[in-house]
């Protein structure tokens, strides 16, 4: 399954670049977040009690940030499973200079998921990928733009 | 004793008996056997397509309170170490390799939903609970789905044991194949996508064991189609003996082939009773059913035909890609290569022909038998075939087909693989009855009219004849199932002429309950009411096969006359003596046995019943009491066939497809009961319109099936069937005292490729000639859209 | 397919379900059950309480007043099906509701559980937006009303809290001739595409159109420039088909098994055309 997605940013690549990566701002804005745990470099344990309105799953799982090139890319790789099922993803993110210092953020992602609720309701599995990955960049981008101010 | 007035039972639309007890909700099925202490089993089914098992903790499922068992493979495979084959086809050469098929994943899983616990609680709810504690650690592997990529180099392997995830080889040769094609006027490519199925039965499967430690004994309600092969391989595979095993398989609600094989569940069931000391019970939800019973149909085929300018074919090559799913099923092996490849030349006389299968695993649940296996396989591409030569030579697809038939003065015909004698047929007659009702000549007209107005109609066209009434027990021995196929009945007349039937087949929806009855009270001259039928209890049943491959009738049937004629030879003798003549001086006339030439003195089966339990007033030689019993082992198959017409409206922006008119004429041989027939008729068009237009097993590449539920996959709803106009010719089987065929799959035979041809038929102006089933709305605008642009 | 526990208690009241709404820690409501069952049942949702407000019998019924129906959140389907006061205060709401599901499901779910539901393939909502329905929505601080332009935030997602309870609905009931058009996926019997239209025309002239989908996107919508491009202009084969042949313009379509989004597009443009026509005949 594609997540693609553009988000833009009222601040430089840098500025960007050391929120989005930044541990603590990870854990506030990823939808769900119960848990993040460091547990080698740029390697986190993570617990997840994600969903759409009243439909939720608790995930275990572990997310790492590889090929890092600041403040120009970076891949997230994800592999979680819950009751629900599973996921396994990865997701590149450039950062591009834009007009008046703004950058954009271009997210190609690329996930497999499955497990017995995929099953028995994938019609709701893009939409809710693209929803979740929605609330986590403007969640970045008010903690982004809030520390600019 | 007054003599019983002519019942004509046989032939008579007589409504169903079982209807009142099955629509009151009065049946009986597995899921209504309540017993006291049963325990509920539940199934840890695997989230992945292909995956490695690194680890199952089963301990907080174990603690949870009212679990009473949590068990793997390590656990079960002392009492089960793999699910038994019971059709290792042969003509294989030493290409078959049957992978082992454990009843509990062992140390992999290959497919979705796939078991890897059982877990045993004191109720539903508890299990259901308990489930959801067991926890696997799977290292996923990447799987492999599509047929021809899992032959393909390179392919994930499945299964160490089948190098290439190929299960077999198979071919059947007839005449010089490659000498007609090469030299043919017209010569067509052509792939085929016969898509993976699930039969959707409306009572999922269930079971229920009651293992007694003191005895030994143990008794297994399950959903079966054929009661005795099952208690044979729960035997074969526990080691429980034969005769400590007694299955029941009451009111069952819909097979379609799904409930043929034995599955690793209902194995379990008894392993756990066994275990616990308490009956183990098991009912299947829909979206399990989806990924535990086996699916059906799922091939790839490759086709070449040649043919003359006239459209006369002279050549046909099949090379199949056929999926077993992930493991080998109970008759898995079969389905696609002798119940496909035997009848590849279907109703035409194609004299040079070649079907080649490969058998393969893949990343699914496994495949069986489904409503026609194999037949409409073949019938369908079949049927495609003819309808591309047609318009490739610019000829009516009727005058193609008519060129092509076996013609009636040609039985018994031979095949050119010499594999099959057809018994009787006569192919054009059941064209032409076709034609009258749609008004060919007319129909052809409005078409034109309509085309004219821009509007897609289509007419589409299938003629089929198939195997049914599988015996005999020698072929089937020689095509590698372990197995007889003959049948048997026991009639027990009462001493006050009522009679109770025991037949070796099964009902699951047919109506042997009726029509059996028929059978009896025409031989032995009684009221259809006076007459029941018992099935599915192998404690009370002797020794049968069960019903599948439309069977019933034509053996099972057979059986029923044969031992009814034992009857009415000992109650011969019996009335003579009563009626103090000769046996040669005495007839059966109008339901009773009469005195030559003074037809009122007469004796009934009742009065020579009374006689015969009375005892003491019996002719020399005559033992008491009046109970016969036959195992009839036919001496061929019997070949049902006809033709379907399917007349299309494609609406041109959305894709979607409207059936017009639907006209089937179907040769049965003799017709026990229309109305049953017309239900069996109707049932099985739905099926196959349905495979045409709607239905589709879909699994994502690593495996997971999208089509997990009725949310997605589509069986035929009652609101969406057009009216059925359904007609009939009758030529008698020569194979069998009935001079049935058997009608329970072929509707569902040709019903698929009318729809697809006629779909096609209309499309044609655009220049479009195939799309894969099934036909979607999506898919078929985008194909018009394509073709427009 | 056996619910995770649960509590349940059914209310007689809607007072009494908002209370037991506050004081119970995820709580949710039960209406017909038709789409909270069958999650319950696949441990999708595992909610601690269940709040049954089917035996609360101010909840149900469809009356008239000031020119507006009143349908409370608990009437069942069928009873907007069978009911002639909907069929001649609103043929919209009269088309749509016999498209639902099957007899079964229409007896069992209700008007007000399927807007609250807010599935992408549910059929009220696009009648709610085409209309404009007013929803009630009543909580600890009383009641508010909101448009059903501002009801629907997302997918499965509305304004209502969780502490609120949607309790009727209003919908304009001058009769505007209205109608819905459904492509049913042929496995669910869901809207693959569903378009709610009413449009009304005086003279060969184009009064009010209103247009709302429902199926192709996470959320139904309004075709809002489909809408503009045709109030006031004059009635024309030409112009219907100019305005349906926008009405896909800039949406993002959901894609599965049965319907690519490029087909659901497709559906949407056919279906608005088709519906439009019907009710102008053009
Ligand atoms: C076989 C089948 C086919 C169907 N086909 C269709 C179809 O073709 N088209 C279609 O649109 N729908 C269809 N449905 C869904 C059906 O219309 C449901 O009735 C509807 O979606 C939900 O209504 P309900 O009363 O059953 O609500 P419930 O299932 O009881 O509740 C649904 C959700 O809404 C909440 N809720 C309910 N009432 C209120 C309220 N008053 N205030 C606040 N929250 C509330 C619940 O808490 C729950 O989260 C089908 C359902 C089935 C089972």
């Amino acid at each position: 399954m594609r997540i693609d997605g553009t988000f833009s940013f009222n601040a430089n690549r840098e500025k960007v670049w050391d929120v989005l990566l930044d541990p603590e701002a990870l854990k506030a804005c990823i939808p769900g977040c119960q848990s993040m745990t460091l547990t080698g470099e740029n390697t986190y344990v993570i617990t997840l009690t994600v969903g759409i309105a009243q439909f939720k799953g608790t995930y275990d799982g572990n997310v790492s940030i590889q090929d890092a090139h600041r403040p120009d890319q970076y891949e997230i790789h994800v592999d979680g499973k819950g009751r629900p099922g599973w996921v396994r993803g990865v997701g590149k993110i450039r950062l591009v200079d834009a007009a008046n210092g703004t950058t954009t953020v271009e997210v190609e992602g690329d996930a497999t998921i499955g497990g017995p609720v995929f099953s028995i309701g994938s019609r709701f599995v893009p939409p809710a990928a693209k929803l979740l990955m929605g609330q986590f960049f403007n969640a970045m981008k008010k903690r982004v733009e809030g520390s600019a101010s | 004793m007054a003599v019983a007035t002519p019942t004509r039972a046989f032939g008579a639309s007589i409504r169903r008996r079982e209807d009142p007890r099955l629509i009151t909700g009065r049946g009986k099925f597995t899921d209504d056997i309540h017993l006291a202490n049963a325990a509920t089993a539940m199934f840890v089914r695997s989230p992945h397509g292909h995956a490695r098992i690194v680890s199952i903790d089963t301990s907080a499922a174990s603690a949870h309170p009212g679990v009473l068992g949590v068990y793997t493979f390590e656990n079960v495979k002392g009492f089960i170490s793999g699910m038994p084959c019971a059709w290792p086809t042969t003509n294989t050469g030493d290409t078959l390799k049957l992978a082992t098929y454990p009843p509990l994943a062992d140390g992999k899983v290959r497919y979705f939903g796939e078991a890897v616990a059982l877990v045993v609680a004191v109720d539903p709810n508890t299990a259901a609970d308990a489930v959801d504690l067991v926890h696997v650690d799977y290292d996923p592997l990447p799987a492999v789905i599509n047929n021809e990529a899992a032959v393909a180099p390179g392919a994930p392997l499945i299964h160490d044991s089948a190098p290439g995830n190929q299960a077999f080889r198979w071919s059947l040769v007839g005449g010089d194949t490659n000498g007609a094609l090469a030299h043919a006027d017209v010569r067509i490519s052509q792939t085929l996508v016969n898509q993976r199925l699930i039969a959707t039965p409306l009572e999922t499967r269930c079971a229920v064991a009651d293992y007694n430690p003191a005895s030994g004994e143990v008794t297994v309600w399950v959903t079966s189609q054929n009661p005795h092969i099952h208690r044979l391989l729960i035997a074969l595979s526990t080691g429980i003996p034969e005769h400590k095993i007694r299955v029941i398989a009451g009111d069952v609600g819909g097979g379609f082939g799904a409930k043929i094989p034995y599955y690793a569940g209902e194995a379990l069931c008894i392993f756990a009773s066994k275990e616990l000391g308490v009956p183990v019970r098991w009912s299947e939800s829909r979206s399990e059913n989806y990924v535990a019973t086996a699916h059906g149909r799922d091939h790839i085929q490759h086709i070449e035909v040649g043919a003359t300018k006239e459209g006369k074919i002279t050549a046909l090559k099949v090379t199949a890609y056929a999926s077993l799913g992930a493991y080998p099923s109970t008759a898995a092996p079969g389905v696609p290569t002798w119940l496909f490849g035997c009848i590849i030349q279907g109703p035409y006389d194609i004299p040079n022909n070649e079907v080649h299968v490969i058998g393969v695993y893949t990343n699914t649940t496994p495949t069986d038998a489904y409503r026609g296996a194999g037949r409409p396989e073949a019938t369908y591409m079949l049927e495609r075939v003819i309808d591309l030569v047609a318009a490739k030579v610019g000829r009516d697809p009727v005058e193609v087909r008519r060129l092509n038939f076996v013609k009636k003065d040609q039985f018994p015909f031979k095949v050119a693989n010499g594999t099959l004698t057809y018994d009787s047929g006569d192919y054009e007659l059941a064209l032409d009855q076709a034609l009258h009702t749609v008004d060919y000549t007319h129909l052809r007209a409005w078409q034109e009219e309509q085309r004219a107005a821009g509007k897609l109609v289509g007419i589409g066209f299938s003629s089929y004849v198939e195997i049914c009434g599988l015996g005999p027990s020698s072929a089937a021995n020689a095509m590698g199932f372990a197995g007889g196929l003959y049948d048997s009945a026991t009639i027990r007349v009462h001493p006050t002429g009522k009679v109770t039937v025991f037949t070796g087949v099964h009902s699951h929806g047919q109506g042997h309950e009726t029509s059996f009855a028929q059978i009896v009270a025409r031989d032995l001259g009684l009221k259809v009411d006076d007459v029941d039928v018992i099935h599915g209890d192998t404690d009370k049943v002797q020794h049968g096969m069960g019903t599948y491959g439309s069977r019933s009738a034509a053996v099972g049937g057979g059986a029923l006359h044969m031992a009814g004629m034992k009857i009415r030879a000992k109650a011969q003798k019996i009335a003579a003596h009563l009626l103090e003549v000769a046996e040669e001086d005495i007839e059966w006339v109008d339901d009773a046995f009469r005195v030559k030439g003074s037809p009122d003195k007469a004796k009934t089966i009742p009065d020579c019943a009374f006689a015969a339990y009375m005892a003491g007033n019996l002719p020399a030689g005559v033992t008491p009491v009046l109970e016969e019993q036959h195992w009839y082992d036919p001496e061929n198959f019997v070949f049902p066939f006809g033709t379907h017409i399917c007349v299309v409206e494609v609406d041109r922006e959305t894709g979607e497809t409207h059936i017009k008119r639907y006209v089937a004429i179907d040769d049965c041989g003799e017709i026990i009961n229309p109305m049953l027939r017309d239900g069996q008729v109707h049932g099985g068009i739905a099926q196959g319109i349905a495979q045409a237009l709607w239905e589709e097993a879909v699994y994502d590449e690593n495996g997971q099936l999208l089509s997990g539920s009725l949310m997605d996959y589509a069986i035929p709803k009652a609101s969406v069937m057009p009216h059925l106009e359904l007609g009939h010719t009758v030529t008698p089987s020569p194979h069998n005292p009935l001079g049935v065929k058997g009608i329970g799959e072929a509707g569902t035979i040709a019903s698929t490729p009318a729809v697809v041809n006629a779909v096609m038929d209309a499309l044609s102006p655009l220049g479009i000639h195939h799309i894969d089933m099934p036909l979607r709305p999506a898919k078929v605008w985008a194909a018009i859209d394509a073709a427009s642009h | 397919m056996h619910p995770a526990p649960f509590a349940y208690k059914a209310a007689h009241s809607v007072e009494e379900a908002l209370e037991l709404l506050r004081s119970h820690e995820d709580a949710k409501i039960l209406a017909g059950g038709q789409s909270l069952i069958p999650a319950l049942k696949l441990r999708l949702t595992q909610p601690a309480m269940l709040i049954d407000i089917s035996k609360i019998s101010s909840l149900r019924g469809i009356r008239r007043e000031n020119g507006k129906l009143i349908i409370g959140s608990g009437t069942t389907h069928r009873e907007i099906e069978k009911s002639s006061l909907v069929a001649e205060a609103s043929p919209l709401l009269a088309s749509l509701a016999p498209q639902i599901g099957d007899v079964q499901v229409r007896h069992r779910g209700t008007f007000g559980g399927s807007l609250a539901h807010a599935d992408p393939a549910g059929d009220w909502p696009a009648a709610a937006l085409a209309v404009d329905a007013e929803l009630v929505i009543a909580g600890a601080h009383g009641t508010r009303t909101v448009h059903a332009s501002d009801f629907f935030t997302g997918m499965l997602s509305t304004v209502i809290n969780a502490d609120e309870l949607l309790t009727e609905i209003r919908v304009p009931g001058e009769g505007t001739p209205g109608i819905y058009l459904k492509h049913r996926n042929a496995a669910s019997g869901y809207a693959t595409v569903g378009v709610a239209v009413t449009a009304t025309h005086n003279h060969g002239r184009i009064g009010t159109v209103s247009i709302a989908v429902t199926g192709a996107t996470p959320v139904a919508f309004r075709a809002s420039a489909a809408e503009h491009a045709l109030t006031g202009h004059a009635v024309s084969a030409h112009l219907l088909d100019e305005a349906a042949s926008h009405a896909a313009d800039g949406l993002e379509c959901l894609s599965d098994i049965h319907a690519p989004a490029a087909y659901r597009a497709q559906l949407v443009k056919v279906m608005v055309r088709r519906a439009l026509g019907k009710l102008l005949h053009a």
